[in-house]
């Protein structure tokens, strides 16, 4: 699809975090020491070193096809059909995913600070700003990456800082204790936020205005997000402990009802959500446009995008609300069938598309990168 | 289109001013300190007791003391749950009961005997308490030590809490704070250590002007409460608790007194500082047992009489008696929690398991109830002392010596 809309390689550098962030750092993490405890953070590293090498794989088939989206690519490489239902089943994905990243935020108001508002009016005041951000643009919603980033680098700053005293390593000791097998098969959990990433990137890339050094670009944007990412359950797991990880929903946020500063500063944690505001929209608006593209491109309805906008809204909105009116069952939801989905999805695709594109020879000529 | 979305947004405004959670401060009762009891009419119903700040007690210090209201509202409630109890303080509280800067929460012993899971799980709950509130078992009933005098503060509940903010001093404490608590209560090993809290007599004296004398009580740390899982099992004395505060205490400032090397009658006072732990464990057979090396640095605080050593000789036979001073107190510690309570309030289970992971979990987890009071411990320390606090030598009595060294 041509489009006039591009952004720059540094807002791609940024997005890539923010595509990351919001949902692994506190609810993923929590649902990964459900299932190995001392053993998350080990587990969410072996999770982000495979999303790594396939983020990679995704920008390397993307170099061999720079203007298309993923949805695009699959209509060319695997035929029409096969490509819009693709197409279709990338649509139902990022909605499903807009409310798996939107009920970050709804779940963190409603359990902590709008504990009375109902829950509906939350989703639906959340749709409405991640709709007004599709609206004005993609360009505008990748803008807001940097404050996102910033966003991110200060609740981590300000998280640290206020947990340190508690924290004990021997939480997090010994390493590997359920085993390497047992640490690679629950590493599905974090591809709920990789899949994010990977595929949002499928529909991203074309609108990149210059093309070079995408894959160290990507690479060190996930080298960051890694850093940024990963010390949560680090810290998550030395302050409060794998039991009490187990027991919460957000456990990034009872993370954050453990910091202090001083005896001056003895809470903070509104302060750090609104550091976090950010890069959850980003994300979640993101996964909104992505969702629009792909519905537009497999559906060929090319003209009419406010209304599908505006139809989509509905769908974000039931999707948000239905999946975490019981927040257990959002939980449950993410643990499975989503985790087991994103990964289908995340792993699946590219490799699918690069081995069909190998055999039909069609990752033989590289093209050259169109500067804008 | 732009315009309609900016329609939406703008008639979506009045949906975000966050109504349903709107509080008003001047409606809110701001919870100072709660105690949990056992009711006494009924043993499946608790007891819950409130200290309310008042602000109308905060006005000018002009105001005559006699017409000014109290500074805190204390009032009690039962529930068969506490958070019915809590409800139930509604019917007699002008205000809505608000938790966000709760300080201690105080509980009796009477329940800390019976289960202590109810009072976990409903503050680990609560979304507006800090995770950092302290916790304390009363000896005695919660509800005594909520309406007692508590340090210097006009409002006790503030005042308890910055006592126990300051036990790194007394090592009667080991920052047992609700995620501390909780952290434990939910570890798969390692069993609750409390603070536990006493009343006692004290003279108090309103003001210089005033000579009238009152005998009040109050509140003061004592000690550590031990649990088994869910139950108290008993106290740890002030001692027992200093003895175990030198490893699991973080960066505990103790100060010990040990004979003088001149006059064994007399004492010399040792700051003990920048204290490190390292516990080691070793199996043999299955059968772990565990070293405890103390390292830290001490500075000559106080001497009660005086000497004739060089400073060098002085402070090579302080280090000794220091070191033989901390094995004997964390020795009298392990005893009682070995020996009489049996509970791995230590945390040394889960040392073997980060230690030696592969026999944990081959069945030394599921034993490790029965083996814990049977482990060997040995216990060391290295104490550096750099300094005797600005003197240049032992307190010298010129006319009885004049030998002064370097």
């Amino acid at each position: 699809m041509m489009t006039k809309v591009k952004i720059s390689r540094f807002q791609y550098f940024l997005l890539i975090p923010n595509l990351l962030f919001a949902k692994a750092i506190g609810i993923t993490a929590g649902v990964t020491a459900r299932s190995v405890g001392s053993d998350a953070w080990t587990s969410m590293s072996i999770g982000f070193l495979l999303g790594t090498a396939i983020i990679l794989a995704m920008v390397y088939l993307h170099s061999r096809f720079p203007e298309k989206t993923i949805v695009q690519i699959s209509e060319e490489v695997v035929g029409k059909w096969l490509g819009k239902l693709t197409g279709i089943v990338l649509a139902l994905f990022f909605i499903l995913a807009f409310g798996a990243s939107a009920n970050v935020m709804t779940m963190h108001l409603k359990e902590y600070f709008l504990v009375e508002t109902p829950f509906w009016l939350i989703c639906f005041v959340y749709t409405l700003l991640c709709m007004y951000g599709v609206f004005v643009g993609i360009e505008n919603i990748v803008r807001f990456s940097l404050f996102g980033l910033l966003g991110c680098l200060l609740i981590n700053i300000t998280m640290i800082f206020g947990t340190w005293g508690d924290f004990d390593l021997i939480n997090l000791l010994p390493v590997l204790d359920r085993g390497l097998s047992a640490n690679i098969a629950n590493s599905i959990y974090i591809f709920g936020d990789l899949a994010m990433a990977i595929l949002g990137i499928g529909m991203i890339y074309p609108l990149l205005n210059n093309k070079d050094k995408t894959f160290v670009i990507s690479f060190w944007a996930m080298v960051l997000s890694g850093i940024l990412i990963l010390i949560w359950p680090i810290m998550e797991l030395g302050v409060i402990g794998s039991g009490a990880m187990q027991q919460y929903v957000v456990v990034c946020m009872q993370q954050v009802r453990c910091a202090q500063l001083t005896g001056y500063l003895p809470r903070y944690e509104l302060i750090m959500v609104s550091f976090f505001t950010f890069t959850t929209f980003v994300q979640s608006a993101t996964m909104y446009y992505c969702s629009v593209q792909s519905f537009q491109q497999s559906s060929g309805m090319l003209k009419n995008r406010q209304i599908i906008i505006l139809l989509l809204a509905i769908a974000m909105f039931l999707a948000t609300f239905l999946m975490a009116n019981d927040h257990n069952n959002y939980i449950h939801f993410l643990a499975y069938p989503w985790a087991q989905i994103c990964t289908i999805l995340s792993l699946g695709l590219p490799v699918v598309l690069i081995m069909t594109a190998l055999i039909r020879g069609k990752l033989k000529n590289k093209p050259t990168p169109a500067k804008t | 289109m732009k315009t309609i979305a900016l329609y939406v947004l703008l008639i979506s405004l009045p949906l975000l001013s966050g109504c349903w959670d709107m509080r008003e401060i001047n409606e809110l009762g701001l919870v100072m300190a709660v105690g949990i009891d056992k009711s006494s009419n009924n043993p499946d119903h608790y007891l819950v007791t409130v200290q309310v700040a008042n602000p109308q007690a905060g006005g000018s210090s002009a105001d005559s003391s006699i017409n000014r209201p109290e500074t805190i509202w204390i009032s009690s409630a039962e529930g068969k749950t506490i958070f019915e109890a809590i409800r139930e303080l509604a019917r007699i509280s002008s205000q809505r009961i608000m938790w966000a800067h709760n300080n201690v929460i105080v509980i009796g012993e009477s329940l800390a005997r019976d289960d202590i899971t109810p009072v976990i799980d409903f503050f680990s709950h609560n979304h507006e308490l800090r995770m950092k509130t302290w916790m304390a078992v009363a000896k005695g009933s919660a509800t005594d030590f909520l309406k007692a005098k508590a340090g210097m503060g006009s409002i006790p509940g503030q005042s308890l809490a910055d006592m126990f903010r300051y036990q790194q001093f007394t090592g009667l404490d080991f920052h047992s704070n609700l995620l501390k608590v909780y952290g434990d209560f939910t570890s798969d090993t390692t069993n609750l250590l409390i603070g536990s809290l006493s009343l006692e007599q004290a003279t108090t004296q309103a003001g210089l002007s005033k000579v009238q004398e009152n005998t009040v009580e109050q509140i003061q740390m004592d000690g550590m409460a031990v649990f088994d899982q869910r139950r108290m099992l008993g106290y740890l004395s002030e001692d027992e608790t200093r003895g175990l505060a030198w490893f699991l205490s973080e960066n505990p400032n103790m100060v010990i007194s040990v004979p003088h090397p001149s006059d064994s009658s007399e004492s010399v006072a040792v700051e003990i500082v920048a204290v490190k732990a390292k516990i080691d464990s070793q199996l043999d057979q299955q059968t772990p047992s565990f070293s405890i090396q103390i390292t830290g640095t001490g500075h000559i605080a106080e001497e009660d009489t005086t000497s004739d050593l060089s400073i060098n000789d002085f402070k090579h036979q302080m280090e000794f008696l220091a070191e033989q001073q901390i094995i004997e107190e964390i020795e009298l510690g392990l005893d009682k929690v070995l020996n009489v309570y049996k509970s791995d309030v230590l945390g040394f289970g889960k040392v073997v398991h980060s230690q030696h992971k592969k026999e944990w979990n081959q069945g030394l987890k599921d034993r490790w109830v029965q083996i814990f009071p049977d482990v060997e411990i040995s216990v060391a320390a290295d104490i550096e002392i750099k300094s005797s606090t600005l003197n240049q030598i032992p307190l010298r009595n010129y006319r009885r010596s004049s030998v002064i060294d370097d």
